[in-house]
């Protein structure tokens, strides 16, 4: 929802990014506001999931130039963790598979940091367990998935539903998933979907990376950006992503190659 | 020869030339003799020798150890805080020498006999067991320190397991140092009768101890269909020297199953010799080693197989962080008559720091052709994306970098028969891999 005088939540300036001196961000702009939702599509391999890694605070990025900022303070300086702690999540495209590390142990660990350091009571396992059945329900999850490895050996779409259960745990107030609808079958996005809208409220905000036009029937989403070089190139409202599904990208980049000229 | 290890040697010797322990029976006698002999000509290994290349003890053979008071001082709580709930015995050893006020030994004694040397040469069954099991050390992974506990040490602890013994009853035997550059020779001698269950831990702690030398010598025989489960737990002080030999023989359909963990000293160098005797025993061997400052932790294993139809299962881990050596030499032996052995190993190094190094070198000698047997060894970093997912969650570097080298320890730790120990060996991780 778009909010009149809403505060901004995320402010991104002409940032530039590079990995291992390759250069994958060229002047990116994006400003959220709270309440709001955005969508940010492109092609692949144009920049979207290393714009959500910079946001995180990925290590193997520097920022070369531009600005950051989350509620008006800069990210620049900021580590990963404490990033989430201001309310920052990252719904990974990827979700990385950690053996060894229980999946409900994890969990526990990071609501507690989180929503300890926010001035909520830390919760034992046991607490942690009633605390977690109501949010495993809303997502359709087993409760057999706490024993098990974060991750590990979890289909494609139970890691995204494992990411949505985290991001549930987390209530962020910027939540930035990247595809996190790529690989769910049909009832699994609409209970991602669901579970999104749910947590979705005014005083935060969601940024969706997608592909597709379909995950947008279930999120409304107030803007969407186009994403291409390592840039926004054009942004319109939800129309703009019909005008993708039937039209393809080509006509946007076009646009986009006869202004620049 | 290099002079330290000579000198070193004989001023043992003479320390302790009073030491012959057991003269009253002879056949002890002469092996503590012959050890003793052995030694005036050979003295202790160097890095010269190829099995010791990378544990260097110049430091220890530098050092002037003296034998340990017998009358040291310790505070029983903080010693009885090392006694874990599971154990139905618990034998205390006070630098080497037998604490009545701090061991509980079971009152039953009927399917596990827990006792000293002293009292077991004095039962004429168990002494004729002793005379035939009692250094069984030959072959692979023998060195000078064996010699210098058989010539040297004061006192062991026998548990004999008796056929009867139907269930894993767990003995602790802890072993407690409080000597400051002194020398201690442990000696441990399992016995599992025919079908006997028994759970031995092997315990090494320093309490308010410094710069001491514990050379250990721990001897298992298994009998037919037996099944022994041993965890050796090696958290001396920090500053010691800590050098163990473990023998082990396993008869037919016998099983040992053995968890190393070590986790302290300076220097630790660890010689397991596995020995499958006759047909079908089985060998499973689960190893984690820390290196944390300039900690040299040495495990040299030795799996052999004589007979057919063995199998043996090892995974040895390591975490190697500041500027500390670890060292691993696994070797695997399959004699000519040893077919249809099926055996594993499988050795995974996690290096955390620059400065740390690790030394891993499977040895695989297969004499028999219808065998089966695999290896695997890896040296790896902390992945910086399992690290920036855990971050990016809230974990903060520290706490994220424990659980992650706490994950890679886990498959050592986490089917520890004796489940008190998984938090004690998890603290261990977590204080020694801080950054
Ligand atoms: N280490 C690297 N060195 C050089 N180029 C890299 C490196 N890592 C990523 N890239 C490149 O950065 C570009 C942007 O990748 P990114 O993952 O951000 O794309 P994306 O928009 O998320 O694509 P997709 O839709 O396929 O997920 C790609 O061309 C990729 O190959
Ligand atoms: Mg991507």
């Amino acid at each position: 929802m778009i909010i009149k005088n809403a505060e901004t939540i995320l402010s991104v300036q002409n940032l530039v990014a590079s990995i291992d001196d390759t250069q994958i961000l060229k002047g990116f702009d994006i400003t959220v506001k709270a309440g709001e939702i955005h969508a940010i599509m492109g092609p692949n391999g144009s920049g979207k999931s290393t714009f959500s890694k910079v946001l995180a605070g990925h290590p193997s990025y520097t920022v070369d130039n531009g600005t950051l900022e989350f509620k008006g303070q800069s990210l620049m300086d900021l580590e990963p963790n404490e990033r989430a702690k201001l309310g920052i999540f990252l719904g990974f495209q990827y979700p990385v598979e950690v053996p060894g590390v229980t999946n409900g142990s994890f969990l526990r660990l990071a609501y507690n940091t989180v929503q300890g350091a926010r001035g909520k009571d830390e919760l034992d396992p046991l607490e942690f367990d009633d605390f977690i059945q109501s949010k495993l329900t809303l997502l359709g999850m087993d409760a057999s998935f706490l024993e098990r490895s974060l991750n590990e050996g979890f289909s494609g779409g139970e890691k995204k539903r494992n990411e949505i259960l985290q991001m549930s745990i987390l209530e962020p107030t910027l939540a930035i998933l990247d595809e996190t609808d790529s690989g769910l079958d049909i009832d699994a996005l609409r209970v991602v979907a669901n579970g999104v809208n749910t947590l979705h409220g005014e005083n935060d905000a969601v940024v969706l990376v997608t592909h597709y036009q379909r995950l947008l029937n279930y999120i409304e989403p107030d803007f969407i950006h186009v994403v291409d070089g390592g840039r926004v190139i054009k942004t319109g409202d939800k129309s703009l992503a019909h005008e993708l599904e039937s039209r393809g990208y080509e006509w946007v980049l076009e646009e986009n190659r006869s202004r620049a000229a | 020869m290099n002079q330290h290890s000579v000198k070193f040697t004989a001023d043992l010797l003479t320390a302790d030339s009073t030491s012959v322990a057991y003269s009253t029976e002879d056949w002890l006698k002469k092996y503590q003799l012959e050890a003793r002999a052995h030694l005036e000509k050979c003295s202790l290994p160097t890095t010269a020798e190829e099995e010791w290349r990378f544990t260097d003890l110049t430091a220890l053979y530098k050092s002037n150890l003296t034998p340990p008071a017998l009358d040291e001082p310790i505070d029983a709580s903080v010693a009885k805080s090392f006694l874990i709930p599971e154990a139905i015995s618990s034998v205390v050893l006070l630098n080497g020498v037998y604490s009545s006020s701090l061991s509980t030994v079971s009152s039953d004694q009927t399917k596990i006999r827990v006792c000293n040397m002293a009292s077991a040469m004095n039962d004429a069954q168990l002494n004729a067991s002793l005379k035939r099991r009692f250094n069984s050390l030959e072959g692979d992974g023998v060195s000078g320190f064996c010699e210098m506990n058989t010539a040297l040490f004061k006192d062991a602890v026998v548990i004999h397991a008796n056929s009867n013994s139907s269930s894993f009853e767990t003995i602790h035997v802890l072993n407690i140092s409080t000597g400051k550059h002194t020398f201690n020779h442990p000696r441990l001698l399992v016995i599992a009768e025919e079908q006997a269950k028994v759970c031995v831990l092997e315990d090494y702690i320093g309490i308010g101890g410094f710069g001491y030398m514990t050379n250990a010598v721990s001897e298992f025989s298994l009998a037919a269909e037996s099944q022994v489960i041993h965890v050796k737990l090696q958290r001396d002080d920090d500053s010691a020297f800590h050098i163990a030999h473990t023998h082990v023989g396993v008869d037919q359909s016998a099983s040992y199953q053995n968890w190393s963990v070590s986790v302290g000293a300076a220097v630790s160098r660890h010689n397991l010799v596995t020995r499958q005797r006759e047909e079908g025993g089985h060998i499973a061997i689960k190893g984690l080693a820390l290196g944390h400052d300039k900690r040299i932790v040495d495990t040299h294993s030795c799996i052999e197989h004589t007979k057919p139809h063995g199998q043996s299962v090892q995974v040895h881990k390591t975490i190697a962080g500041d500027r500390s050596k670890v060292v691993f030499n696994g070797k695997v032996k399959v004699q000519r008559g040893a077919q249809q052995t099926n055996s594993s190993q499988q050795n995974r190094n996690l290096l955390l720091s620059a400065r740390a190094s690790v030394d891993a070198k499977p040895e695989l000698e297969i004499f028999a052709d219808d065998v089966k047997c695999a290896h695997g060894a890896t040296v790896g970093q902390v992945s910086e994306d399992e690290l920036f997912y855990l971050k990016s969650r809230g974990l903060n570097d520290d706490l994220a970098r424990n659980l992650l080298n706490y994950a890679f320890a886990r498959e050592v730790i986490e089917d520890l028969p004796i489940k008190s120990l998984g938090a004690v060996i998890e603290s261990y991780i977590r204080d020694q891999t801080k950054t």
